[in-house]
């Protein structure tokens, strides 16, 4: 009796002991959107685990302060975030809070992807303090870059590698699988996109520069007088003056957005309003980077070509 | 419920120091009927914020916080001077005319810098969930400073708070120094843990301990004991609420203490808990 409860007992604890070495060996990464998460699975696949704090609907500037947050970042190997003062309202609060050693600032479990990226929008010369502190960095937005992806990409695997060796082989070969990939539907979107003679858009918030650079969209004027500021009744009538000498016929607003500004304009002038997502999982249907990106290209091109 | 203990602890902490203070300035609130005062001295404290951002200092920084009490001095000289109106017109209508204006004015100056508002929603929206035990003591050194003085002229406030609405029989020459005093005191306290805590919490601890406990006893000391009492009880649950069922800290503790209100206003009707 007593040998075969120990023979359970030791069967159990191996058990236990291998089921746990398998569960440590998997990186656990914590990335704060959608898109950084998207990614990391593209290049980690079966070897990490990957949560991604900011949901795909959500504001990642604003995010109400749940305790599961601090749990999963204290468990975290690798904090991966966006930067440019994008989460600045809470990403300091919850690594404070998690105590996790391993995320903290230059540490090897802490990787800030803008470092790598190329910033727009950067306030020039002398910064006048009217002109707000956030961006002084750059638009934060440049996820929204197919190109930047692959960028913020190869920084991530390199930072898997880093911290997981092993599987070296397995990452390098993610990545050139999502880079090929990525180059593939890049010229597809491109091509799509490039058919369209009057590419001209108001925005309501600065949001989209990254994606308008990439695919030669010109945009002509932010609903917002200032980012984050609503538009003042003669800003609104400049705007509507804007749209109606350049002839625009798109207005763009992130899905999180909820204002009735661009309703207005889009009543006074015919323009048509598109709701596209700034993150994945911002509509049902953006599910992935790539499905992120395929729906808002083919979003611009009906509305595009239908106006 | 080691990962709890972990991650709860200083919150915890942060809720004891809350409900202790607050249900104190709660009572007298309440007495003097002056419900939306810390509303009203919170968007002071905003506005001297937002001032002192568009006067290139940072937010956070000691000058930062002297421009927002300064706020608060202003607001509490002008609550004091206006209690000689109350014959005339409710205290209750100046502090919202004066949160409205202070509110509306840190907008209109947050209108000339980028992402001003996100200032201003930082300030109102803050988490007790991301507490840390350096800000607790920070907070703890703050009470304790304002607690004493309280302790010091506690007959004094607490005659002012019993007599408010009649000051006729005072004389304002008398009154004045002890409600500036309660003003600047209830204002210094808001300014500390509106950044920690956020604006609903604060109000929560503020008036539904001691509305709870003015539902069964009348006694200042005794609304004071059982509403701290049940501040720290009913916080606590919120804060396990929220962790084990995830649920946002500060909405859940809001709710947590709307629950027990209601609680609280049922038994009232019953005859054996009145009066106790």
């Amino acid at each position: 009796m007593k040998k075969q409860s120990l023979t359970i007992y030791l069967s159990f604890l191996f058990f236990f002991l291998t089921v746990t070495s398998v569960q440590a060996k998997k990186l656990y990464i914590v990335t704060t959107t959608t898109d950084i998460a998207s990614i990391t699975r593209e290049i980690g696949g079966d070897f990490i685990s990957v949560d991604s704090i900011a949901k795909g609907p959500q504001d990642a500037h604003y995010i109400q302060a749940k305790p599961s947050y601090m749990v999963k970042l204290n468990r975290a190997d690798l904090l991966i975030y966006q930067g440019l003062q994008l989460e600045i309202e809470w990403l300091s609060f919850l690594i404070e809070g998690a105590r996790n050693s391993k995320v903290r600032p230059l540490q090897p479990g802490h990787l800030d992807l803008s470092s790598v990226i190329e910033p727009l929008e950067i306030p020039i010369g002398d910064l006048d303090r009217s002109m707000g502190h956030i961006h002084t960095q750059g638009n934060p937005h440049y996820n929204l870059s197919p190109s930047n992806a692959i960028i913020m990409a190869n920084a991530i695997t390199d930072q898997l590698i880093l911290l997981d060796q092993d599987n070296e082989i397995a990452y390098r070969k993610n990545l050139d699988k999502f880079v090929s990939s990525i180059n593939d539907r890049l010229s597809n979107w491109k091509s799509r996109l490039n058919k369209i003679l009057n590419k001209k858009v108001v925005v309501f918030h600065r949001t989209w520069i990254y994606l308008f650079t990439e695919f030669g969209i010109d945009q002509i004027g932010t609903i917002e007088k200032l980012p984050g500021i609503p538009p003042t009744p003669m800003h609104l009538a400049k705007i509507k003056n804007l749209i109606e000498q350049n002839n625009v016929r798109v207005i763009i607003q992130a899905s999180y957005y909820h204002s009735e500004f661009p309703n207005l304009l889009s009543e006074k002038t015919g323009a048509k309003i598109v709701v596209l997502p700034a993150f994945v999982g911002g509509v049902a249907e953006a599910t992935n980077y790539f499905s992120t990106i395929e729906y808002i290209v083919t979003e611009l091109e009906n509305a595009f070509s239908s106006s | 419920m080691a990962e709890f203990f972990t991650f709860m602890s200083a919150p915890a902490a942060g809720c004891i120091i809350l409900s202790i203070i607050f249900t104190y300035f709660g009572c007298h609130v309440l007495k003097r009927e002056i419900i939306f005062v810390d509303l009203s001295m919170a968007q002071l404290a905003a506005l001297g914020a937002t001032v002192a951002f568009i006067m290139e200092i940072e937010l956070d920084t000691p000058e930062s916080l002297i421009i927002s009490v300064l706020f608060i001095l202003i607001g509490g000289a002008f609550f004091t001077w206006t209690r000689s109106f109350t014959h005339r017109v409710p205290q209750e209508a100046i502090i919202g005319i004066v949160y409205i204006v202070a509110a509306s004015t840190a907008l209109l100056l947050s209108s000339f810098s980028v992402h001003g508002d996100e200032h201003l929603k930082t300030m109102l929206s803050g988490s007790i969930l991301w507490v840390t035990w350096k800000e607790v003591i920070r907070l703890l050194v703050v009470s304790v400073i304002v607690a004493v003085l309280l302790g010091i002229y506690h007959k004094k406030i607490e005659e002012q708070s019993l007599s408010y609405k009649n000051l006729r029989t005072t004389g304002i020459s008398s009154f004045w120094k002890w409600d500036f005093l309660f003003y600047v005191l209830l204002g210094i306290v808001i300014v500390f843990f509106i950044k920690t805590a956020g604006i609903f919490t604060i109000f929560t601890f503020l008036i539904i301990p001691a509305t709870c406990a003015a539902l069964f006893v009348s006694q200042l000391v005794k609304q004071f004991v059982i509403g701290s009492t049940l501040a720290i009880t009913v916080s606590f649950t919120g804060l396990i609420l929220s962790f084990y069922l995830d649920l946002p800290t500060g909405a859940t503790l809001v709710c947590s203490f709307g629950i027990t209100f209601f609680i609280a206003l049922i038994l009232s009707k019953f005859r054996f808990f009145s009066e106790v």
